[in-house]
């Protein structure tokens, strides 16, 4: 407990929140543009981190990229658009919400859970970092292969509509992720002599490409009715917490 | 718009087959039972089967949706046409940016599609040429990512 309150009194002065707070506006600029992630909002502010004391160092850096990760809600909700890949799961609900203007209610969602889940995490971390670092230790090549399996199969059952189409966007993406060099006999395959391709198609252009191009083209053929709807005010992202909280 | 599974999985059915035939040209590790082709394989066989279910599943429809349900944009002149200038946009943007340089193609690019998108015609310019620069300055001076120059190499800075 000692070691806690010492931490908080740490943390509390003017100059290291101030610091949190300019992270945390550069993570949240970052992070809502589509392609830069939160992992690069990171990597940029870290050489400017080596002139600060550490703990303002520290807590910008994590300001920074759980900021960024949060500021990838706002062009997914708005624009169905994500931000950062971490956005991607649930863009379309969010920008089903906004549709019905209902956009404050899905940023504030967005904006409580990620504090919530953050804060939790940081928790569980706090109380039991050793016995978990134990049992990551534990992980080897088949626990990783099960977990993938699961998520897999998870991603083809949840996903809406028939699942024969699910498995084969599943199939597609995993045929995109054999292209490249990264495989264990080191051959190149499918890069057709592409040097740029032989990286394999990371995650970022592909998001791209599947969110921000396809909503691009469906704005040029004028799908989206909300073409002269002008833009409508952002109300409190605060309403609605409450019932929120107890709903989940 | 809604095109029929059938003709979806015959799509998918050839890709599969041209991955699957594609796979068996990389070379085995000697000495090892499984080299780089066995995961695109089996994803070919997968995803064969999977078309292969599409095609019967199509079929069994074919009566009452036929091939192709074309929505409304597809009939409309205007739209099929801004949709073939966005795409042949992006094309070029490939084709052009490495000979011609960053600023010029995305000042072009963005104008035309501006234009396209009925953006009022005084500020079409201004506006692309203030957002061409403003990409440039965040991304080449502040972020370091090397922007082509083109044909505006000898005024680089």
């Amino acid at each position: 407990m000692d070691a806690i309150l010492l931490a908080a009194e740490m943390v509390v002065r003017p100059h290291v929140l101030l610091t949190i707070g300019m992270a945390a506006v550069f993570g949240l600029f970052v992070g809502a543009i589509p392609g830069l992630t939160a992992t690069m909002a990171t990597a940029l502010l870290v050489p400017v981190t080596f002139f600060m004391e550490p703990v303002p160092a520290i807590g910008a850096i994590v300001t920074c990229s759980a900021m960024a990760i949060f500021a990838g809600d706002i062009p997914g909700t708005l624009l169905r658009i994500p931000g950062t890949p971490a956005s991607a799961a649930y863009t379309d609900e969010a920008y089903a919400m906004t549709r019905k203007g209902e956009g404050e209610i899905a940023l504030g969602a967005n904006l409580l859970f990620s504090a919530l889940g953050g804060l939790f995490g940081t928790a569980v971390l706090i109380v039991a970092a050793p016995w978990l670092a134990e049992v990551a230790l534990q992980f080897s090549s088949f626990e990783y292969f099960w977990l993938a399996c699961l998520g897999l199969t998870c991603a083809t059952v949840i996903g809406t509509g028939s699942m024969v189409k699910g498995l084969v966007s599943l199939l597609i993406g995993l045929f995109v992720a054999t292209i490249g060099l990264n495989n264990p006999a080191g051959v190149p395959r499918f890069t057709f002599g592409n040097v740029d391709l032989m990286g394999g198609i990371d995650f970022i252009p592909a998001m791209i490409g599947l969110f921000a191009v396809s909503e691009i083209f469906r704005y040029v053929l004028g799908m989206s009715p909300d073409l002269d709807a002008g833009q409508a005010k952002v109300g409190n992202l605060f309403t609605g917490w409450g019932r929120m909280m107890k709903q989940y | 718009m809604r095109i029929n599974d059938a003709i979806l999985g015959a799509v998918l059915l050839v890709f599969a087959v041209t991955v699957g035939l594609f796979a068996q040209s990389f070379p085995a590790i000697p000495g090892q039972e499984y080299g780089a082709s066995v995961f695109p394989t089996w994803i070919s066989f997968a995803l064969g089967a999977c078309s292969l279910i599409l095609i019967a599943g199509g079929m069994r429809r074919w009566a009452e949706m036929g091939a192709v349900s074309l929505a409304s944009w597809a009939r409309s002149g205007h739209h099929l046409r801004a949709l073939a200038i966005t795409v042949a946009l992006v094309v070029a943007y490939i084709l052009v940016l490495n000979p011609l340089g960053f600023i010029p193609t995305t000042l072009v690019v963005l104008a035309v599609l501006f234009f396209l998108l009925g953006v009022r015609p005084i500020i079409v310019v201004p506006l692309a040429a203030g957002l061409t620069m403003l990409v440039q300055y965040s991304f080449y001076s502040l972020l370091r990512v090397p922007l082509p120059w083109g044909v505006l190499t000898p005024w680089a800075w």
